[in-house]
């Protein structure tokens, strides 16, 4: 991209934004006082996920039932790519029995996989039922059913149509069935970019709502926004037009026809040769459009954003920091963090990053599960921190398939169900009320959350508070280690003032010090790991413990310094590059990368202190208890967390600062070369990679190896230092 | 982490609660009175701290011992700290940026006289924050009888991590 479109797009998304009237959120603002907040909740759910609707392998119904019902996750956002589906995922399969999850659910225990039948009968059925046939076949009136300008055979549907006119309505009713807040979603394909996670509640009436909701603004967003709808029908008798009134300048690339942008050899309004960063452009507009008509209900979260590699502006790919920030000063209410822990965990290039079906993958893949951006201490989530913005870290399942195994098996070579493997656990203050979808929205918007892989912690209370000089510093931090260990046991936060939790920040005086507490569970018993077989990546280094009773090695408090917010029209500072592949295919050994651009680093984000089972006090039932005195704070700066269940150096997983390594040199591509990690025990599957007769740690048995936690930052705003804004001014 | 009083060779001992003297005379240098006047100033300066008035008067900054040192914090740190966060009360119209906790339950006890010729008591209590959830804890710390009244010590300890 020349700089001057790359500056003609950060002006543009910078004088737009000045000129709108944007509200400021609740979030990274100074924490409230503690009378004023509600009673709250940590809960966990998921909002990228995949049924036959897309390009999933499962029923609606089912994919719910699993997650909510089987793994138990409190709150659930069904969330398939945008484009069309010729197939009809309101089918449930035939027979419907929840069927518990289990190893080797074959009735030959050499395959082949997926089983031929299971349970008896199948699922789906041969014939007349399940979510495999077609809209075509199964709706009364056939493919006149079908809207839109859409010619396969059978026709596909238009996401649009499917979620006003089908899927909704089986979100609403799964909801009140099961007495939970489950809702719609969409990956939808950005312009210019890959995938991003969102979703406009509005209309949706999910549990405890009643009455009959509906998805109107989810499919008309599906309509204008996705590059994957090609559909110009203006979504039949909905008669929709794209433009709207918050983008005056804008709408002149709207299409007369199909009165979203786009154009003739453009219908996404994507970008192209011939029209570099238009897909950009369209994206941004997508925000602000949901930001003017949903703005309390929407959310936008980039996902895997790493995988497709750096952003190129003749084609649909990544995202750089700079499309970010452009997101977040579009609507910081609703642009507001990145899946940067992608789903996929247990295929064989670990979160489908890198491998010959990504082969730009930024810096190789992720490392310890989780994407360059997020891992790298000092890098692109560091950078946005940095400028005191609202950007969170969350995870999510991505449910497709499990690979080579089935729906119901607990095997995987692909990926794990929502809630099986990672969960994002969000706080939702409801007093004495319900669980609201809205409440969960707020939640995330808030910043008051953490994202966790393989159950390493199930319950985390994170604060920064300022010390009372009049008290001894040891009754200070006593004070605080019983606030934190009270609300680790109550499964909420802590309210107190002078403190400020996650997504907060703590307006602090210049010289006073401060005290991070810290308490956490590292769940006692089992995770959902079926393998009970030592960890083989532990083994290295001669721990034994069991795949399915991790056990918390260390927490790292990584800091950084909030310098204030980088203008779009300082260019060098804005926009960059990290992690780019300069020779070879991403993850190889062998691959060469490009110095990451200024603009994506934070050299002033650093770990501060790794508590660990020296230096934390463990109580019953699995809690552990960690302090830390800044003494002299003059500089405003934020505080995160991350904690894993390796030491540092071990082999192949973590570096001498606990730092993951890259996870993709655990699972060559190439099977000419040498395995990693060997995985000797007898009860290693039989799908593990095998060279010359030896067992490798791959597929899931990798990600069940390795395991982290990531908790959002609480920001300090010093008096007298940079403002922690989380808006443009 | 744990913290430990700093050793003092032992000169004297004398146990005196709250409830009154214990094997001791006026002529050990604690009396009733000064514990209680310890108590009650202690106790109402912490329950008044979110005010100008507790923050920069000499009730509170008086409580504090010539000697007080506390995990690396020194009377000076101790009164620049009161002072601006005083400043900062007034900034923030009236919002104390400090939790704020209550005292109850205090004793003195254990007093000690040291080869330096102080006499050095143990201070515990019951702190308690009730902003929305109670947190109450228990703790200890240390006192100085000098000049005819009991003031914060601290545990004589630079080191606070």
């Amino acid at each position: 991209m020349t700089q001057l479109r790359l500056r003609e797009i950060a002006l543009a998304s910078a004088c737009v934004c000045a000129a709108a009237s944007i509200a400021l959120p609740p979030f990274a603002t100074a924490a409230n006082k503690a009378k004023d907040k509600a009673a709250g909740a940590y809960v966990t759910g998921d909002f990228h996920n995949h049924s036959t609707c897309s390009d999933g392998t499962l029923s609606m119904k089912k994919l719910i039932d699993k997650s909510v019902n089987f793994w138990g996750l409190d709150w659930f956002v069904q969330a398939d790519h945008g484009g069309a589906s010729a197939r009809n995922c309101t089918l449930a399969e035939d027979p419907f029995t929840p069927v518990t999850p289990a190893l080797k659910l074959t009735n030959n225990t050499d395959g082949p996989f997926p089983p031929n039948t299971f349970p008896p009968g199948g699922q789906p059925a041969a014939t007349g039922k399940g979510p495999n046939l077609s809209w075509q076949s199964t709706l009364a009136n056939g493919v006149s059913g079908i809207k839109g300008d859409g010619t396969a055979n059978p026709k596909a549907m238009w996401r649009w149509q499917e979620i006003k006119e089908y899927q909704y309505a089986v979100t609403e009713s799964e909801s009140r069935r099961l007495s939970k807040p489950i809702w719609m979603g969409i990956e939808t394909n950005a312009p210019g970019h890959e995938h991003v996670s969102m979703t406009i509640l509005d209309g949706q009436l999910p549990w405890p709502s009643t009455g009959s909701g509906n998805a109107n603004l989810l499919a008309q967003f599906e309509y204008c926004f996705d590059r994957s709808d090609t559909d110009t029908s203006r979504g039949a008798e909905n008669n929709w037009d794209c433009s709207f009134t918050g983008s005056p300048t804008k709408n002149t690339l709207v299409d007369a026809t199909s009165k979203k942008i786009g154009k003739a050899g453009n219908l996404s309004g994507t970008n192209t040769t011939t029209d570099p960063d238009l897909g950009h452009t369209k994206s941004i507009e997508a925000i602000k459009w949901m930001n003017q008509v949903a703005p309390n209900g929407s959310y936008y979260v980039p996902a895997h954003l790493e995988r497709a590699g750096v952003y190129d502006p003749t084609t649909s790919r990544g995202f750089n920091i700079e499309h970010l920030r452009n997101f977040h000063n579009a609507a910081p209410q609703i642009a507001f963090g990145f899946e940067s822990m992608p789903g996929h965990q247990a295929s064989q290039n670990r979160g489908e990053y890198g491998g010959t079906g990504f082969t730009r993958t930024i810096a190789g893949g992720t490392f310890g599960g989780t994407g360059y951006y997020a891992a790298k201490v000092g890098g692109v989530w560091d950078a946005l921190l940095g400028e005191g913005r609202n950007w969170w870290f969350f995870a999510s399942s991505d449910y497709h398939n499990r690979g080579i195994f089935g729906n119901d098996q607990l095997e995987s070579t692909q990926d794990f169900h929502p809630g099986e493997y990672q969960r994002t656990h969000v706080m939702v203050r409801k007093g004495s009320g319900n669980l609201s979808a809205q409440g969960i929205i707020d939640g995330l918007r808030s910043g008051n959350s953490f994202a966790t892989s393989g159950q390493i912690i199930d319950r985390l209370a994170f604060v920064v508070c300022a010390v009372n000089p009049a008290l001894p510093l040891k009754a200070n931090r006593t004070l605080l280690e019983t606030a934190v260990t009270n609300a680790v046991k109550a499964n909420t936060d802590v309210r107190i003032d002078g403190c400020a939790t996650m997504g907060e920040k703590l307006v602090a005086r210049p010289g006073s010090s401060l005290i991070v507490a810290i308490a956490l569970r590292d769940p006692e018993g089992q995770n959902y790991s079926p393998y009970s077989f030592a960890n083989p990546s532990l083994k290295q280094i001669n721990i034994t413990q069991p795949l399915n009773q991790p056990v918390l090695d260390h927490v790292d408090l990584i800091s950084g310094n909030v310098s204030g917010f980088v203008s779009p029209t300082n260019l060098a500072a804005y926009a960059g590059e990290a992690g780019k592949v300069l020779t070879g295919t991403a993850g190889d050994p062998a691959a060469t990368y490009k110095p990451d651009d200024p603009a994506t680093l934070n050299n002033s984000a650093r770990k501060i202190k790794t508590f660990n089972a020296s230096s934390w006090t463990a109580s019953a039932g699995g809690i552990r208890t960690m302090s830390f005195v800044i003494k002299n704070v003059q500089q405003s700066q934020y505080f995160r967390l991350r904690g894993t269940n390796l030491p540092p150096s071990t082999p192949n997983e973590t570096d001498a600062d606990g730092n993951p390594l890259l996870d993709w040199a655990v699972i060559p591509v190439d099977s000419t070369k040498p395995g990693t990690i060997p995985c000797t025990d007898a009860a290693c599957p039989a799908h593990l990679r095998t060279l010359n007769g030896v067992k490798y740690s791959s597929f899931d048995v990798a990600a069940w190896s390795d395991l982290w936690f990531y908790a959002n930052p609480v920001f300090v705003q010093v008096n007298g230092s940079v403002t922690v804004a989380g808006l443009i001014k | 982490m744990t913290s430990a009083f700093k050793f003092f060779a032992v000169v004297g001992f004398c146990a005196i609660t709250g409830l009154g003297l214990n094997a001791c005379s006026s002529s050990d240098g604690v009396t009733q009175g000064d514990i209680d006047a310890f108590k009650a100033s202690y106790s109402s300066s912490l329950a008044g701290l979110s005010t100008q008035a507790v923050l920069t008067g000499s009730a509170l900054q008086d409580l504090f011992d010539a000697k007080f040192l506390d995990s690396g914090f020194s009377r000076a740190d101790i009164v620049a700290a009161l002072n601006g966060e005083a400043s900062a009360i007034q900034s923030a119209g009236g919002y104390s940026s400090v939790p704020q906790v209550t005292l109850a339950n205090a004793s003195v006890t254990d007093c000690v006289g040291t080869t330096q010729g102080d006499l050095i008591c143990t201070l515990s209590g019951t702190l308690s924050n009730q902003d929305a959830d109670v947190t109450s804890v228990q703790f200890t710390t240390q006192l100085r009888m000098a000049d005819g009244k009991l003031r914060l010590y601290g545990d004589q300890l630079t080191a606070f991590n």
